[in-house]
């Protein structure tokens, strides 16, 4: 089993993950270290330090319907990404490229 | 609406102004940058009036030693530093620790990430030169023009804090580009307030354009800096590197696009690289 980084959305961090690197506030101190497992707690009192977001470590999906799923939110943060960039050709490989590079296996 | 957006306009010699008001760079840093391509510039010269400034001596020592550089430990003086960087490298290093050192974390906007600002220019500073080596053209001047190119928006941050709140709000609210935001609120964007700090900085016309330009690339000559710039900040955004979740991927000129004309793996090397080496050299520029 492997583990990889990924930036999740406060909301869906479950309690118990582990950061991947160390959570900076916006004025660069260090809030909590790499390494850090978070608490239900811990979730709640960044909630309202205005944390949006952590690096955690997540499973490295084996199985193919958590692949499917891990690929389906890569796509949606690409989408999110790139809502401003236009439909030019740059940008439309560009994407393809980032796509590519994060799923590893193109879907 | 007209109304509403008024107070917020800026003319350009209110900010020429407070540009001129800025730190200048150290005489030092002036001096290499002018003796780019002077090939028989005095190293021993230049050393001893680097060594002077003992403040940019730590800064640029903790940088070459970085691994970054892949030199760890092994430079220990300015001295140094021109045997193994060379006058070009010491040039690259020294203009960016005395452009950071130029504004303090502090009394910024309050809507302005420090940490986040100087983490996006490193990231585009290292692409711009992943692109720049590929391409066989100038890595320093790469560097430079990416790490400092959207150095207006720090200007801004630090003599219009208001105005750039204002900015950020409305980005917020209207969901859109920031330099779009800057536009419509003040009527000038970061690029033009960067070209005019760059030209009181004295830096090369080619680094000046590349800095003024990187949002309007499709004007610039085929060979410029200008593309690579556009590019690479194309590329850092898409890999949301500094922003994270707030990231947002600007529409990519097909000039510049077809300028810098790399194939699939070159780009996906690129990625790689960049992401690697980010990690690295954050923290040195910043702290």
């Amino acid at each position: 089993m492997s583990f990889s980084a990924r930036e999740m959305a406060l909301d869906s961090v479950p309690p118990g993950s582990v950061l991947a690197a160390e959570l900076r506030d916006a004025q660069g101190a260090v809030l909590l270290p790499k390494g850090a497992s978070v608490t239900e707690a811990t979730l709640l009192s960044l909630r309202r330090r205005g944390i949006e977001a952590l690096v955690v470590l997540v499973e490295q999906a084996d199985d193919p319907e958590r692949e499917a799923a891990s690929r389906q939110e890569i796509e949606q943060q690409l989408r999110h990404l790139f809502r401003l960039a236009g439909d030019e050709a740059p940008a439309r490989q560009l994407l393809q490229m980032i796509r590519e590079y994060r799923g590893r296996r193109p879907a | 609406m007209t109304n509403a957006l008024e107070p917020w306009r800026l003319d350009l010699d209110t900010l020429i102004r407070q540009v001129d008001s800025l730190p200048a760079l150290p005489a030092v840093v002036v001096e290499l940058i002018e003796s780019v391509d002077d090939e028989d510039a005095d190293a021993d010269l230049l050393a001893s009036k680097i060594s002077r400034d003992q403040a940019l001596v730590a800064r640029m020592l903790r940088v070459a030693n970085s691994s970054f550089y892949g030199l760890q430990g092994k430079v220990t003086s300015i001295h140094d530093a021109i045997v193994v960087l060379g006058l070009r490298g010491v040039r690259t290093l020294a203009t960016a620790a005395a452009a950071t050192a130029c504004f303090s974390s502090r009394g910024l906007a309050g809507s302005f990430d420090y940490r986040a600002f100087w983490a996006h220019g490193i990231s585009v500073a290292l692409c711009a030169r992943a692109i720049a080596r590929r391409l066989r053209v100038s890595e320093e001047n790469a560097f430079t023009a990416g790490l400092l190119h959207d150095i207006g928006r720090l200007v801004l941050a630090a003599r219009f804090p208001r105005h750039f709140d204002a900015v950020v709000e409305h980005r917020r609210r209207e969901d859109c580009l920031l330099v779009d935001a800057e536009v419509a609120l003040l009527g000038i964007d970061h690029a033009r307030i960067g070209r005019a700090l760059t030209e009181r900085w004295h830096f090369s016309p080619l680094i000046s354009a590349a800095i003024a330009g990187h949002h309007q690339s499709e004007q610039a000559e085929l060979r410029s800096l200008t593309h690579l710039v556009h590019v690479a900040d194309g590329i850092v955004h898409a890999l949301a590197l500094s922003g994270g979740r707030h990231d947002i991927v600007p529409p990519i000129s097909p000039v510049s696009w077809n300028a810098v004309n790399l194939d699939r793996e070159d780009f996906l090397e690129i990625f790689a690289e960049v992401e690697v080496q980010f990690e690295d050299v954050c923290d040195l520029l910043i702290s």
